[in-house]
Formats: C-alpha cells, structure tokens, sequence
C-alpha cells in the first residue's frame, strides 16, 4: 500500500507544480557559421568584395567604417548555436503579482567576423569573435563627417 | 497498481508544439540572378525585388539590405519538464551601389529553407 501512496504523491506533486515550476532544455540556433577556411584564403590588400561575397554569402549587416582617416565599410558575419538547461520557478506572493527567477536564460552572444574594406573594396582587415564587441569596437563615425573631409581634400 | 501506472502514464503523456514565423517575404532567386553589376541600376533592383528592408550609406555610396526570415520552433512538454528548439535561417541579399546609383556587388545567402523543426539534443545542419 505504501509504494501506491508513493507513487500518486509523485504524480500529484508533478501536477500540482506544474503550474510554477518548470525544468527546460533549451536550443536555439540562428544562422550558418562561417567557414573557417573560407577564412584562410583571404588576404588583405588583394582579396575584394566580391572575393568575400562569393565565398561568404550576403552579411548580416553592414556599416561604414573609417580606419585611419580613410573611408570604408565593414560586413559583419554570425551565427549563434547555444544549448541551456534551464530550472524556472514562478511563485505568486500576492493577487495580480507574482515573482519569477529564471535560471534558463539563454546567452544570446553571437559568434561572427568583421571584415573592414577600404573604398575601393579592398579587404584591410578581418577579426573574429563575440559579434557584439566587435561591432562596438567598429563602428566610427557618421557618414557626413568623412564625407565632408572628403570634400575638403578634393 | 496498474490504474495507478495509467494514470501516471496519462498524465506525463506528452505535449507537443510546433510553431512557424516568417518574415518578410522570400527572395525571388532568379531576380536576384539577374541583376547585373554595372548594368542594373537602384531603380532596377528596386523593380525587381520591391523596397529593401534597410538602406545603409557608405559614404557616397550605399548598400540595400533584402531578407526574409524563417523561424521553425518545436516544444515537447512533460508536466515540470520541457524541450524546446528554435532555428532560424534567412535568406538574404546585400547589393551594393556607388555614386550613380549603380550596382557594383552582389551578396546572396539563400537558406531561409533549410530550418528545421528538432529537439535540443538534435544536431542540425552538420
């Protein structure tokens, strides 16, 4: 008789939490990575533009970059593939209000490569990691203010 | 005993759910193949593909961005315990014009198709 009252304390418990706990596993993935040794065949100052879309495909986003005083762009790269465990338990401590902790928030960094081109589509330069401080790292000033150095050089 | 293990087995019977998001719509492949680097013109991509999603500038140039998005996410619930998975892929387009509005690059990625409904511990695309 014991191991039946067990077993259906089990199974009420499971049905009774359910409402507030929840174990997760979790997978998210966006997006194809790079091939590394696509990568490697580059060389800067002789690999162009269409060098990099040919054997990349289209970036996710592009911007313009000045390195150096000299106009530019960058294309950005990434793909993200995390796996998460995850234990959320949600309880209500008052009417309408209720607290959450969330243990399985899933780590949203992005993996990627920048590629930064100087005007004439000319490959300057690469650099590979997180995505996110990269293009932090990258992002130069706006347009018009390259664009009217420009000016006043010409 | 056994009604016990039934309902047991009842109750942890999974739950499953599959959800599809797109957006945008998908890149018209042999419009994309016909454009031409020195012959096409903005207002030629435009005709072709519609208005981009994002117009970036790069000085006197500019770059149009087209991209359509696929989301497949699958669920299985099991009272306190759940699997879920979601893969997105997109298609998408970057073409790159200079001053006169010409195209001069192209950039496609067409892969929006190839997400997939799986579980977590499931390996896709290898």
């Amino acid at each position: 008789m014991r191991p039946l009252l067990h077993s259906f304390a089990v199974a009420l418990t499971s049905l009774l939490a359910a409402g507030c706990l929840q174990a997760s596993w979790v997978r998210e993935s966006r997006f194809a990575p790079v091939p590394r040794a696509a990568l490697n065949g580059f060389e800067a100052g002789r690999t162009d533009l269409d060098d990099c879309l040919s054997a990349l495909g289209a970036p996710l986003w592009v911007w313009e970059h000045a390195e150096g005083g000299e106009p530019g762009a960058a294309l950005a790269y990434g793909w993200f593939d995390e796996r998460n465990f995850g234990l959320r338990a949600s309880v209500p401590v008052a009417e309408r209000v209720s607290v959450s902790f969330d243990y399985g928030q899933i780590d949203q960094r992005m993996q990627g490569v920048v590629l930064f081109f100087d005007e004439g589509w000319r490959l300057r330069s690469w650099r590979t990691g997180l995505l996110r401080d990269l293009s932090r790292e990258a992002r130069r000033p706006p347009a018009f203010v390259e664009d009217a150095a420009l000016e006043e050089g010409a | 005993m056994r009604s016990v293990w039934l309902i047991l087995l009842s109750l942890c019977t999974p739950a499953c759910a599959i959800a599809r998001t797109n957006e945008n719509e998908p890149l018209d492949a042999r419009a994309l193949h016909a454009l031409q680097p020195g012959v096409s013109s903005a207002a030629d991509v435009v005709a072709a593909l519609g208005a981009p999603v994002d117009v970036v500038q790069l000085g006197r140039r500019s770059a149009y961005l087209y991209r359509f998005t696929s989301s497949k996410r699958a669920a299985l619930l099991l009272l306190v315990v759940g699997f879920y998975n979601q893969d997105t892929r997109a298609d998408r387009a970057w073409v790159f014009f200079d001053e006169q509005q010409m195209l001069t690059h192209v950039g496609v990625t067409l892969e929006a198709d190839e997400s997939e409904y799986a579980m977590p511990w499931e390996d896709l695309h290898d």
